[in-house]
Order: C-alpha cells, then structure tokens, then sequence
C-alpha cells in the first residue's frame, strides 16, 4: 500500500515537472526576449502571454482541478486516476516555471547579448548558446522548488482520484485515526522533499561557474 | 575602411523627452589606423562607436564600411557584416559558462565553422593573447587583463579587419592598462587590422593611437593626427584639453593620476575658469 502510494506521488511528480518543464522553459524564455528592447519584441504577444500565465496562477490549485476536469478528460479520457491526476498538476507548474525562468533568463547580463549581437548572432543562436547555457543554474534551482511544490500539490490530486502519498495520509492516518501511518508518510514526504532539493542543488552547483 | 557622414542620433528618454546623442558627425577612419575617440561621460563617443556595427541605429546619416554602407542593412546581411568587425568591452562580457576556450570558439561557432578549423584558430589566439595555460579556465578564475585578453582573442576568432573597442582599458589598472595596449597595438601592427578606440583615457590615445576624434556634447569638436593635434592644436577645446596635459606633465608612466582622465581635466578646467 506505501510502495503503491510512493510510486503514485513519484510518477504524477516526476511527470508533471516533465510536462511543465518542456512547456514552461520556452514560455518563460518568449516572455523575456518579446519584451520591449529584448532580441525579438513584441508587445502584443507578450501582453497576452503574460495575461494566461497570471490567470493560471491566480486560481487556486483545488478549484483549477476541477474547472479544466473536461480537458483532463479529452487529454487523457479520463477525469478521474494517476494520470489524470497529472493533468492540472502540469497546466499549475507551467506558468509558475515561466515566471521563474522568466526571472533567471532576465539576469543574463545584457552585456553578454549584447556582445554576441556584436558578434553577429542571431536570435535563435542568443537564446540557445546565451540565454539558456548562461542562466541554466537559475532555471534548474527554479525547476527544483516547482518540483517540491508539486510534492505538496499532489497531495490535494487525491480529491480526482489520483493517489499517492498524501491521499494515503489523509484517509488512512487523519480520516482513520490511524497516527503510526500519518507519521511514517509524514517522514517518507520530509526524505522525499529533502532528497529533491539535494539532488536539485548538486546539479545547480555542477554548471555554476 | 570606415566613413561616417552626417550621423545624427536621436533617441526619447524615459521621460519621453527628445534627447541628442550624436549630433552632425562626420569621421574618416583610415584601414590599418588606430583611431581613438576621446571625450567625457554622456558626449556620445560610445553611442557612435556602437553605430558603425549596429548596436545603435542612428537616426540619420549613413556609415560605411569597406564599401559596405552598413546604415541600411538588416537581418542576415547586418549579421554577416557583424562578423567582419570585432568588439572588445569595458566589462569583458564573456559567457560565464564557458570555459576560456569555449568563449573564442563562441564567434566561430555562430559563423559554423568547423570544428577541426576552429580549434587551429583557438589555439592560434590563445598563444597570441599568451593565454595557452588558461585554455580550460572559467571567466570567474580570470584576471581583469586576463578576461580582456580572452575578449580580444574572441574578437579576432572570425578574422576581422576591424576591432572596435568600447572602453576597453577603462576598469584595469594602470599596469594591465598597457599590456593591453601593448597587445592591441602589436595586433595592428602584425595583422594591419583598423582599430577605433573609444576612451577617457587620454594616456591611451597617447600611447597607441594615430588619429583622435574629440568628442563633446553630442559633436566632434576637433580631429586629425594624434602628433598634429598635440603639437598644433585649434579648436577651443583642444587647447584646454593641451594645456591640460602639459600641466599634469605626463610623464607616461603611472596611468591613474587625477587629472588623468578626459573628465577629470575639463571639470579641472571648469574650476579655473570659475575662479578667474
């Protein structure tokens, strides 16, 4: 039942950061170099861009999981389970890791595009050989605390279904009274946390320079 | 190799006030020359500086270089005269993610250059700078003079005729200051490569420079040889910025003295003329 419930948070976890990682990093880059002066403005496409990415993160994770339940069903044909689960885990993580890369992209030192501008770079060849190899540490600390966040995110998955260890807690250790059960999940939830953010921060300190 | 005609560059403030950079600039800049452009904070020397590649659109006026007038490019073709023409900066900005390799095999890599091409040329530069031992370091474990040698291997990666350098010696001291000088002279003389040469520093334009532009309030005041202009000056300016010297003495050894540098000497020269 533990080991169920521990695969359950790894997979919706490991997934959903997947999923907003792939789709969050290039948003976040777009809202950047749209802006006014940067390497590709335009000011319409990062109004509306930036309008989706606040609307998302202004609706509570609980409710969210509930308004997109149709597009939860038409991507996985399913409302309900893991996967589905793993649905509005990922459309929650998607605009917060643009933010967060938003902001590390934004501390490239404007120097260093500038030089390769000078250097004759295109746009495409400043966001993949500047942009990203230059913030890369900053992107990887912001995808550890988005990955940490969906930990404690999953918890509330149990509400359509999607297991794990927080729904473990809660049905059998707060619902069934049950604390030696509340306890382990509580410290295997602490491991987990603590062992996400150590591997997060070796890899951020393996490409700092 | 460089005309610059009539530039005028215009730009609006955040406080949308019109505000004038360039002003009416006209400069010849002989090929094989090393040309400096010389003024105070805030006169635009910079700003025209980044005109001639680009960085800055000026608002009228053309520039050409060799026969290319870059004032209408866009695109593809301002990117692949970008590569013709090196920049060296105040601040080094090298990519503190790449190794010192990485960094002058970063212009070679934009213009896809082979990798078996560009790994001669990085170690051609790499002994030219006499940075051969520091191949695999990080901007971070640099020196400053050691950053700007790595700027200027960089800069000369994809073969350029021209060298444009922004303030180049203006955050190293005095020592660094002309080993660096040094360098871009010896590559000047060695390759005949066309250097302008943005500075407050008028120790600088002394030691390596052939022509001068002075540069003050958006227009240039003076130009001409560097030996001509010191030994027959004309305009206004150029008589203070003169007497200014020979009262420092100049005695071309320690570089950071007050008094050293061009802002220093006209607010010196704004005092005195206070006082009388």
């Amino acid at each position: 039942m533990l080991a169920d419930a521990l695969w359950q948070t790894v997979y919706m976890v490991g997934l959903s950061v997947t999923i907003s990682s792939l789709w969050g990093i290039p948003l976040g880059i777009i809202l950047v170099i749209t802006d006014t002066g940067s390497i590709a403005e335009n000011m319409p496409l990062n109004r509306i861009l930036a309008f989706v990415v606040n609307t998302t993160r202004s609706i509570p994770f609980v409710i969210l999981m509930v308004v997109i339940i149709p597009f939860t069903r038409f991507v996985t044909g399913s409302a309900i389970g893991t996967t589905a689960a793993v649905v509005p885990l990922s459309v929650a993580a998607i605009p917060f890791v643009a933010r967060v890369v938003e902001t590390s992209v934004r501390e490239v030192d404007k120097g260093v595009i500038e030089a390769a501008q000078a250097m004759g770079a295109a746009p495409l060849q400043i966001i993949v050989k500047v942009l990203v190899p230059e913030a890369l540490p900053a992107i990887i600390s912001g995808i550890t605390l988005t990955a940490v966040n969906l930990i404690g995110y999953s918890a509330m998955a149990g509400a359509i279904g999607g297991g794990g260890l927080g729904h473990l807690a809660i049905r059998y250790g707060y619902q069934g009274f049950d604390m030696k059960i509340l306890l382990i999940i509580v410290v295997i939830l602490i491991v987990f946390v603590q062992g996400t953010q150590f591997v997060g921060d070796h890899i951020a300190k393996k490409v700092i320079h | 190799m460089i005309r610059i005609r009539q530039l005028q560059k215009v730009y609006t403030d955040a406080g949308g006030r019109r505000v004038t950079a360039l002003e009416d600039v006209n400069l010849h800049i002989k090929g094989g020359e090393i040309f400096g452009i010389i003024g105070p904070s805030g006169a635009g020397k910079s700003t025209l500086l980044r005109c001639i590649n680009m960085l800055e659109m000026p608002t009228s006026g053309s520039i050409t270089v060799d026969g290319t007038e870059v004032t209408r490019l866009k695109g593809r073709d301002l990117r692949a005269v970008r590569r013709q023409m090196g920049m060296i900066f105040q601040h080094f900005n090298l990519l503190s993610s790449r190794t010192t390799y990485r960094n002058v095999a970063f212009p070679m890599e934009i213009s896809s250059m082979p990798d078996n091409e560009i790994k001669k040329r990085v170690e051609r530069l790499l002994a030219l700078v006499e940075l051969e031992d520091k191949a695999g370091a990080y901007p971070s474990e640099l020196s400053g003079g050691q950053k700007q040698r790595v700027g200027i291997a960089r800069a000369l990666a994809t073969g350029s005729k021209i060298l444009l350098c922004d303030e180049a010696t203006s955050s190293l001291d005095p020592r660094t200051t002309r080993s660096i000088l040094a360098l871009l002279k010896s590559i000047n003389e060695k390759y005949g490569i066309t250097i302008v040469m943005v500075t407050h520093q008028i120790q600088a334009v002394k030691q390596i420079c052939h022509s001068v532009a002075i540069i003050e309030r958006s227009e240039v005041v003076e130009q001409g040889r560097v030996e001509e202009m010191f030994s027959r000056p004309g305009a206004e300016i150029t008589k203070g910025f003169l007497e200014d010297i020979s009262v420092t003495g100049f005695p071309g050894g320690s570089l950071k003295k007050p008094g050293d540098t061009y802002e220093a000497q006209s607010k010196a020269k704004e005092v005195k003329k206070n006082v009388g």
